[in-house]
């Protein structure tokens, strides 16, 4: 039960953390999508099943926060490059406001526990 | 990318899968499919040709399709479907047991309505276990709904028991009954309406009596059939309920014949 209540509230955390991560990710670079979720695959605990990053990619593409463009590679298959839009680094701006005054309150409720 | 036939089937199967399982969501199952593969491409861009075992590694990591879109996100028949899939077995098994005991009821006109009870209790029995009296919350109504409605209906089984057809037999036989305890009162209404109701009372008490000796004989698989109810039975306690009641109905019974 506890197992089952720690997974939930993982997955629902992983969810919420992967767009920020992948917006932060492209933020002042160009990346192709093998490249990005290997990226992210470093942070431990983060990405669980890599294939959830390519959803995601598209509704971010689909909101106009990504543009994606195709180029041929050295030696191997056309890559899709995504990068940051306007749009996408304003939202950016706003999601990593909201992380960090969210990281500070925890933080203070934390500290006020110690 | 150079894949052997056997990878290149697994991956078409992948693919087959992920289209499947993104469908009726608001992603462009095609476009994944397409960034999929440019993924597993770069993953064996090294290896040539790319055999199964390589293949399965790279999709092992990208994990089982059905994993990428929240449950939120899917329609409500798909959302239903996918936890009894791919669901935790503490919410599948609820799910599965209320689907059982709605077809259950909706059938139960056409006579195939008591299969489908009959599993649903089962499943129901399987969630208790597999969850637990304790933790089922809010699934208590999912599972518990069967499992009243099947010992329901078993225990007025037990309680009837082979009780109308001796009725039966003493109603068509009151004549004989009637002689057989010395009465005489001819086709007085009356006394043919004791002697009716002195004969079911005293079938009710003698197969109480006996079902008081089936209970204390049988009592273990009784009391598996019957959990989670039976978690506080005893034998003794158990088999006396319908022993006292055989011997009180069974008494007023033979009174009310040979008074």
């Amino acid at each position: 039960m506890a197992d089952e209540f720690h997974n939930n509230w993982s997955t629902q955390l992983r969810k919420g953390l992967l767009e920020l991560s992948i917006l932060n990710a492209l933020c002042g670079k160009r990346l192709y999508g093998y490249e990005l979720v290997k990226r992210l695959s470093e942070i431990e605990g983060l990405v669980i099943s890599e294939g959830t990053i390519y959803p995601i990619l598209s509704r971010l593409r689909a909101e106009e926060y990504l543009k994606t463009s195709i180029e041929e590679s050295p030696g191997g298959p056309p890559r899709k490059y995504y990068e940051l839009t306007d749009r996408g680094r304003t939202q950016l701006r706003r999601m990593n406001a909201h992380w960090t005054q969210l990281q500070d309150a925890l933080e203070r409720l934390r500290k006020e526990r110690r | 990318m150079n894949l052997t036939c056997e990878a290149q089937l697994r991956l078409n199967n992948y693919l087959a899968k992920m289209r499947s399982s993104l469908r009726g969501t608001s992603v462009d199952g095609e476009e994944i499919a397409r960034d999929i593969h440019e993924h597993v491409e770069s993953a064996l861009a090294d290896i040539n040709p790319a055999g199964l075992d390589d293949l399965n590694a790279v999709l092992e990591k990208l994990g089982p399709p059905h994993a990428w879109i929240a449950s939120e996100e899917l329609p409500l028949v798909r959302r239903i479907v996918r936890y009894l899939q791919h669901g935790p077995e503490s919410w599948r098994l609820p799910y599965l047991t209320f689907g059982a005991t709605i077809l259950g009821l909706l059938l139960m006109p056409i006579g195939l309505g008591l299969i489908f009870m009959l599993a649903a209790f089962i499943l129901a029995r399987a969630a208790v276990e597999e969850i637990g009296p304790e933790n089922l919350g809010p699934r208590r109504w999912l599972v518990y709904s069967p499992i009243a409605i099947v010992l329901t209906l078993l225990s007025l089984l037990m309680v009837i028991g082979p009780v109308p057809p001796l009725i039966a037999w003493g109603f068509e036989e009151t004549d004989f009954i009637m002689k057989s305890f010395g009465r005489s009162g001819g086709h007085d209404s009356m006394e043919w309406i004791r002697v009716q109701a002195g004969t079911v009372a005293a079938a009710f008490g003698a197969w109480w009596i006996l079902l008081s000796a089936i209970i204390a004989l049988a009592y273990r698989p009784l009391r598996f059939v019957y959990i989670p109810v039976s978690m506080r039975w005893r034998r003794t306690r158990i088999a006396l309920v319908p022993l006292l009641s055989g011997i009180a109905v069974g008494v007023i019974g033979l009174i009310v014949l040979t008074s």
